[in-house]
């Protein structure tokens, strides 16, 4: 309860999914980014946020199916289930999302494949000769649409509520979505270098870009904690104000920040173990935020 | 024409009989969370301790509840007691039928709001999209719950199971046009005898009128009751424009840094 208003007790599948989804978000759109404007070097870095993307919406697929109440009407998301027919609700930002996920599993998917098949790891001739570039470019467009909408909507869904710490102002999409950039463009840089994927120059694109949304990310949670106003406090009282500021703030933004600047703002080479550490920072960070307001916001830690 | 309740809590004597009726009618069960087994033997533990009222909160099993309000001054010069008989107001303009993604919360022809039970799939949504506290999780049978208007009832000619039973007539079931009118007559009628707090909460000027609505004695808020609710998505076009908004500004910032990669290509080449 918050005051009289009852809670949905959303726990850690929601706020794993909400992690995830952001992440399969932010790599697509990198990825899309790249297949639109990047270079043939840049490809490397394309195919991993493609590898991120799909399975990861795989496993938001089945983090939302577990949250249910009823886990085997997890189809009636999508259809009503009286007439067996989509039955789309605009003004539900959870109904709306599902479709969104359901579309963004769907051009993952082929991007997925894509990527297998250009770098021959699906040897599968018939599919091989299917694919092509052109409509590679398209159904990456389509899902980075989906993605961002992915990305955003579980914040959106969260503010059109009347949970005091959610709801009293419209920034918690625009949070999450900064938020699942710099995420999804962390787990590529982590997944490229556990893979020993060196890219070159690529990697000073790829921090650029990362460096942005992490200073959009700060600027929009301090502003969104601003205009809680007194609603912040449970945000910011106890273990909360703890893993809000030291997690997120200082751990998962500000420290990973600083070690790129370090290495100039565009970044520059350089070794594996500080990518590791300031990526594995940047996912820690974006997953303490959504602990924090998800289950913090309900009064659950 | 839309079916609803006037509830006056002026008159309401808190002896709970609507809640039973409610209970026996839905069939619904006894709260778990109240009693603990101690030394072999069940006993009550839903003891507020600060209040007579003992049932707390609405809930998946409680669609109804009487709040007992005491209000005692300081030095014990002046003691209000006030009643209530809460539960679901029907909205005309429903939080939760508007989040709900399966469709699974409906408006009946008579304007009462109930929850489809075998569409519900228990993502609860909807919970938070009411400001009233109304709609309840159910962890048995993993759906929502919430107060009907009686729907089977209403639907055979027949009043609310509440309305039939309270014996002072707080809880009055009818069209919901002539209750508004008799309403009023009511707070004018208070009003006149010194009751200057006295005010309808539930007309048209609350989530275009509640279909479930209140005498009042003093300010909505005594009653816990938000005095001017909205429906949770009135921020949701500011939420998308926000996101849209950010989406640009991390799509621009992609696009030149990743762009810049090309260009230096070209250069180089």
């Amino acid at each position: 309860m918050v005051g009289q208003l009852q809670i949905p007790m959303w726990e850690w599948w929601i706020v794993g999914y909400f992690f995830l989804g952001g992440i399969a978000g932010g790599a697509y759109i990198t990825s899309t980014i790249i297949e639109l404007v990047g270079g043939p070097e840049d490809r490397p870095i394309a195919r991993m946020g493609y590898y991120i993307a799909f399975p990861l919406a795989l496993v938001c697929a089945l983090f939302l199916t577990l949250d249910l109440g009823q886990p085997g009407r997890f189809w009636h998301m999508v259809v009503y289930s009286k007439t067996l027919l989509p039955w789309p609700k605009w003004d539900s930002a959870i109904s709306v999302g599902a479709y969104a996920l359901l579309i963004f599993g769907l051009f993952s998917f082929l991007s997925f494949l894509d990527a297998l098949v250009e770098t021959g790891r699906l040897p599968w001739a018939p599919l091989r000769a299917t694919y092509s570039g052109a409509p590679r470019k398209i159904y990456s467009i389509l899902g980075a649409l989906a993605g961002f909408f992915l990305a955003s909507y579980t914040g959106v869904l969260l503010a059109t509520t009347h949970v005091p710490a959610w709801s009293t102002n419209p920034l918690l999409g625009a949070l999450f979505l900064a938020s699942g950039a710099s995420t999804g463009m962390a787990a590529i840089a982590l997944g490229l270098v556990l893979n020993r994927d060196w890219i070159g120059e690529g990697w000073a694109r790829l921090k650029q870009a990362d460096n942005v949304a992490m200073i959009l990310e700060i600027v929009l949670l301090v502003l969104f904690l601003a205009l809680l106003g007194a609603a912040a406090w449970p945000l910011l009282s106890g273990v909360n104000g703890v893993l809000l500021i030291g997690g997120v703030l200082i751990l998962g933004l500000a420290i990973p920040l600083a070690m790129q600047f370090r290495a100039g703002f565009r970044g520059a080479k350089t070794s594996m173990s500080p990518t590791v550490l300031v990526s594995a920072l940047i996912l820690l960070g974006g997953l303490i935020m959504r602990v924090v307001i998800v289950m913090g916001g309900q009064g659950l830690l | 024409m839309p079916k609803g309740m006037f509830v006056d809590t002026s008159v309401c004597i808190g002896c709970k009989a609507c809640q039973v009726a409610c209970k026996e009618w839905n069939s619904l069960e006894g709260e778990p969370d109240a009693f603990q087994e101690v030394d072999g033997r069940l006993k009550a533990v839903n003891f507020t301790g600060n209040s007579y009222d003992n049932t707390g909160r609405l809930s998946a099993t409680n669609w109804r509840h009487v709040r007992f309000i005491e209000k005692i001054a300081e030095d014990r010069s002046n003691v209000a007691w006030y009643m209530m008989s809460d539960s679901c107001k029907h909205c005309t303009q429903a939080g939760c039928l508007e989040v709900c993604p399966t469709h699974a919360l409906m408006r009946t022809d008579l304007g009462n709001v109930v929850v489809q039970q075998d569409v519900c799939n228990g993502c609860r949504a909807c919970i938070p999209a009411c400001p009233y506290g109304v709609i309840s999780y159910n962890q048995q049978t993993g759906r929502v719950n919430k107060c009907t208007l009686c729907d089977d009832r209403i639907h055979k000619g027949l009043e609310t199971a509440c309305a039939k039973a309270c014996p002072t007539d707080s809880i009055v079931f009818g069209e919901v046009d002539e209750l508004r009118a008799q309403a009023r007559q009511r707070v004018a009628s208070l009003q006149t005898l010194g009751y200057n707090k006295a005010q309808v909460y539930g007309d048209t000027d609350i989530l275009g009128g509640l279909n479930v609505f209140y005498l009042l004695l003093d300010d909505p808020e005594e009653y816990g009751q938000p005095r001017a609710p909205q429906l949770p998505q009135k921020d949701l076009f500011a939420g998308s424009l926000a996101s849209i908004g950010t989406a640009i500004l991390l799509g621009l910032s992609a696009l030149i840094a990743f762009r810049q990669r090309g260009s230096n290509s070209r250069l180089t080449s």
